[in-house]
């Protein structure tokens, strides 16, 4: 298609323009700058290409060091381990709050599943205790039915049941119903 | 002296795609942020230079862009379609400043250009390539900026109508229209350039 078209053609044969040799750094450095105008108080700042670490900047480093050490005054090697060490400390107190963090969610699920096993447990009880409820609101003997024990009337009170009050030959007669007979 | 810096992350690759990179910038890394810029920069710089026929101004802007997606990347949706994004950043930068500075940008340039040259170099000195190639983005240059973007995205920088559409905010077919109308118009300006001959070049 495009090779029909001499208006694409003529497009696509103009010279482009290339990024300056530097681009990228000054990139890096205004993006640096623009973090550090953002937050003032930000922590360590990014790297730019004045501060990336390359292998020849760090012998560069290390003799300037000494020199500092040695000529300037150890001041400025302190300052310098200070701020190294207070990175350290920063990257320590990070892992060990990501490390509290995963113990504290090992442990809320820990909790959650023994409440739930209780929960279940419970509700297990419940369900059983309204199914002899149940039962014996319908005046049925329970299998655990004796005397002493709670009972219900027919007109649905509850009272301790005597032993005349069983119910003889039927277990599951009603309660205070006595069969016909002498 | 420059201080030292921890490597906080692992570094990060050429060949990894923009949309993960784009999770690591997000994290703060800049090293994955260089390879994004080295790695756009010139498809950039070359799109802005032919919107602006200023070179200067078109590294700057891109500069300016290229901040701005890292200030902004968190508001970056991963769609693969990182370059779209971003030259629609530089492509809104521009609108803005065109329409802020307008006058005062190409009086200033003219006036710069005639000082840097003496007075004897025709406004439009950032314009290479042979006379053909000078008329072609001399023409470019008259086209309105919808046109102009639209044209350079798809001939130039080979960008399908869908991208394009994306980039500047369109639909699909507004993107097909503005490309076949820009060409119109283009051949209009270089008719009188443009004989028979150089056609069938």
């Amino acid at each position: 298609m495009h090779d029909d078209d001499p208006i694409g053609r003529a497009l696509r044969d103009l010279p482009r323009a290339r990024a300056s040799e530097d681009f990228t750094d000054r990139v890096l450095t205004r993006v640096a700058d623009a973090v550090d105008a953002r937050d003032p108080l930000a922590g360590p700042t990014l790297p730019t290409p004045a501060n990336r670490p390359m292998p020849g900047r760090t012998l560069m480093a290390a003799a300037a060091v000494l020199l500092a050490g040695l000529g300037t005054g150890v001041w400025w090697q302190q300052a310098q381990l200070a701020e190294h060490a207070q990175q350290l400390e920063l990257a320590r107190l990070a892992a060990e709050q990501a490390r509290l963090d995963a113990l504290h969610r090992q442990e809320a699920a820990q909790r959650i599943a023994e409440d739930r096993a209780r929960l279940d447990a419970l509700h297990q009880r419940y369900q059983q205790y309204q199914q002899d409820l149940q039962r014996l609101s319908e005046g049925h003997r329970s299998p655990f039915l004796a005397p002493g024990t709670v009972g219900f009337d027919l007109d649905g009170r509850a009272r301790l049941l005597t032993p005349g009050e069983l119910p003889q030959g039927n277990d599951y007669a009603p309660v205070g119903y006595r069969p016909a007979g002498p | 002296m420059a201080a030292n810096v921890y490597p906080l992350f692992p570094p990060a690759h050429e060949d990894e795609p923009d949309d993960a990179l784009m999770r690591r910038v997000r994290t703060g890394d800049t090293d994955a942020f260089a390879v994004l810029v080295d790695r756009h920069k010139d498809g950039l710089v070359s799109y802005l230079t032919m919107l602006t026929g200023n070179r200067v101004s078109a590294e700057d802007l891109a500069q300016e862009a290229f901040v701005r997606a890292f200030t902004k990347c968190h508001q970056y949706v991963e769609s693969g379609r990182f370059a779209a994004w971003l030259y629609r950043i530089a492509t809104n930068q521009l609108r803005s400043e065109a329409r802020r500075r307008k006058r005062w940008l190409e009086r200033v340039d003219r006036v710069r250009v005639w000082i840097s040259t003496g007075g004897e170099r025709a406004p439009d000195a950032d314009l290479q390539g042979s006379e053909e190639q000078v008329a072609v983005q001399r023409a470019l240059q008259r086209l309105p900026e919808d046109y102009k973007a639209a044209i350079v995205l798809r001939e130039i920088e080979g960008w399908s109508y869908a991208e394009i559409a994306s980039t500047l905010d369109i639909p699909e077919a507004t993107a097909r229209s503005r490309v076949h109308r820009g060409k119109a118009l283009l051949r209009t300006h270089l008719e009188g350039f443009w004989t028979e001959g150089d056609h069938a070049r």
